[in-house]
């Protein structure tokens, strides 16, 4: 038994290569935290060191302070949960002064995630956070399903997703990820759109709309009947449509959805990701990231692997 | 980096865990245990009790604080179950939590054996009394009455064994379906052997809610030994008419809210509580809060 309250490094076999080029984001190793599950990453430093990250990806920032849903905001369900937390967030002006202050003590790469009701409200953020050196890409979010009036729409449409692209691709030169929804009936659509508009990769997947009900009460589990679900349920939905983008475009991918183990993300890997972001299993384990990352280097070893990038896109069908 | 919370009106710092490299305050920050099963058993109904081995958090536990504990390895079952410190041993390296069995987790839970490990992250948030914490404001209550609602006995029990133990003196109020149900009857009588029982079928007690109880006390304390301090937790709507009582008396008042929980640790968002300052996590900014800082209206 043990009371273990160090900071949690990956193990990473000797020989074993594990940097990737995300875009233009150079990562040491694939693994990333997906946006909305880690905050901006104070939390979690309590539990891993966060310069073992590949990158570390922050929570969504828009242009004011965003309220978020109502309570409940999440419920359990089998393998999986939703959520309708409203991309709560304290604005880009906090997230300037406060967090990416308190980021300047790690070295780690950093994603922003950037949210909007409204085109002009990503470019805003693109616009504030040009300014500030810390951030080294942006992850735009196009596809929350959360937000009544943004991103639901951006996202399913290739015009509108390409236009929102297009905007903040115009802003700057870092590396741009735009973050596609599975909610749409065909994804790679929307990932060819986005990357003739100039996205140097894409992100995917959100989270799958689902609904909870309570029978007894007769009522919605959350404050909002449509919600997100994420976690090992929706695994095989985004190892698809990874897959499926892998084959559309050529910009690299950075897969997500239901990611646990290091063997969850070279399942990505040889769908075509060249990154990973693992989500919900961070509130199974606060040592999710870390132990993907060992996980990856284990595999390769075992596996007579010795550069992670030999993985992406190996998978035969 | 700012150190005052109050700035920010939609996620406050934490007082630990968001200092660079985990230091600054007299608090311990929550850390991943592994923990070991000691014995579980149904101690009242279909209320259970776990004691479970977890030596550092045993040592760090405050009344109030809570462990969120990972059952199962299996990714089947993703989100952790946050319960409150029942008792916390540090001498025996033991931690207690009291869980009643409603859904799956805690059927699961129930069905842990001696021996078998779990873990946990903990301990994790603000304890009763945390907020006048700051050595230059002690607040030491002197007649105290604490409320507690079903399972919200447990955060409640080591409270009133710790006021008693300084001196304190202290009556509780404790509602129950039926009578059966009534956990840590022993531990809370030790402390306040004239407990006020009430319970929803009139098996014991009063026949009706906890907070005519409640009522009747906070209507009957008398001006030369006035309660100073009034510690509630139970269902929500017994903490909000509670609440309501005990607001505008001059009693400082403190409340466990229960919300449900993803990370634990600040993160996710999930738990958040409609307070003055905006919405804040309950996880790390709670469990307790003071009843003036509610905003009982959006709870």
């Amino acid at each position: 038994m043990s009371s273990d309250v160090r900071r949690a490094v990956p193990v990473i076999p000797a020989g074993v290569e594990l940097a990737v080029d995300l875009g233009g984001l150079k990562m040491r190793n694939p693994v990333t935290d997906a946006s909305g599950t880690f905050g901006c990453g104070e939390e979690y430093g309590d539990f891993i060191d966060l310069d073992a990250l590949g990158a570390l990806t922050a929570k969504g920032v828009s242009p004011a302070p965003w309220t978020g849903n109502a309570a409940p905001r999440i419920c359990e369900t089998p393998s999986g949960m939703l959520n309708c937390i409203g991309l709560q967030n304290p604005g880009m002006e906090y997230f300037c002064t406060h967090k990416l202050p308190w980021l300047a003590s790690y070295g780690v790469p950093l994603i922003v995630n950037v949210v909007g009701h409204a085109l002009s409200e990503y470019t805003t953020v693109i616009e504030r956070l040009e300014r500030e050196t810390r951030v080294d890409a942006y992850e735009v979010n196009i596809s929350c399903p959360n937000v009544d009036a943004g991103g639901m729409a951006m996202g399913t449409d290739p015009a509108c997703a390409a236009a929102v692209t297009r905007a903040c691709r115009a802003l700057t030169s870092r590396p741009l990820i735009v973050k596609l929804t599975p909610n749409v009936t065909n994804v790679a659509d929307i990932a060819r759109a986005v990357e003739a508009a100039g996205a140097d990769a894409v992100s995917l997947i959100n989270t799958v709309q689902g609904m909870a009900i309570d029978a007894h009460r007769r009522r919605s589990r959350l404050s909002r009947p449509v919600a997100g679900l994420s976690g090992p349920a929706i695994k095989p939905i985004a190892l698809r449509m990874v897959w499926q983008v892998s084959k559309a475009v050529g910009i690299p991918l950075l897969g997500m959805g239901g990611i646990v183990t290091g063997e969850d993300a070279v399942e990505f890997l040889l769908a075509g990701a060249t990154a990973v972001s693992v989500g919900t299993a961070n509130f199974m384990n606060p040592r999710a990231t870390i132990d993907v990352i060992s996980g990856i280097a284990a595999f390769c070893a075992d596996e007579g692997v010795r550069d992670v990038n030999e993985l992406i896109g190996g998978v035969q069908c | 980096m700012d150190e005052n919370p109050s700035d920010d009106p939609y996620v406050c710092e934490p007082l630990h865990g968001s200092h660079p490299r985990g230091d600054g305050t007299d608090r311990v920050p929550p850390a991943l245990e592994d923990a070991n099963v000691l014995s579980n058993e149904p101690v009242a109904d279909d209320v259970w009790l776990m004691r479970l081995s977890a030596p550092r958090t045993a040592a760090t536990a405050r009344p109030g604080q809570f462990a969120h504990v990972r059952l199962s390895q299996e990714r089947d079952s993703v989100l952790r179950v946050p319960l409150s410190f029942f008792a916390a041993t540090p001498s025996e390296g033991t931690i207690s939590l009291l869980y009643q069995v409603l859904g799956a987790s805690t059927r699961l839970m129930s069905q842990m054996r001696r021996g078998e490990a779990c873990d946990l992250i903990g301990p994790i948030g603000r304890g009763w009394l945390d907020r006048r914490a700051p050595a230059a404001t002690i607040f030491e209550p002197r007649r105290a009455i604490l409320v507690a609602g079903g399972l919200g006995v447990a955060p409640l029990a080591t409270l009133a064994e710790n006021l008693a133990a300084t001196g304190c003196r202290v009556d509780v109020v404790v509602g129950a379906r039926t009578t059966s149900r009534i956990a840590a009857r022993e531990r809370l009588e030790t402390v306040c052997p004239d407990l006020s029982i009430a319970t929803d079928d009139g098996s014991e007690g009063y026949h009706g809610l906890i907070t005519h109880l409640v009522s009747e006390r906070l209507a009957t304390h008398v001006p030369e030994d006035p309660y100073d301090y009034c510690a509630i937790c139970g269902p929500a709507p017994m903490e909000v008419a509670a609440a309501h009582l005990v607001q505008g008396t001059g009693i400082y008042a403190e409340v466990s809210t229960e919300r449900l929980m993803a990370c634990g640790v600040g993160a996710c968002l999930s738990c958040v509580v409609p307070t003055t300052r905006g919405l804040v996590r309950s996880c790390v900014e709670g469990p307790v809060f003071s009843v003036e800082e509610v905003v009982w209206d959006e709870l």
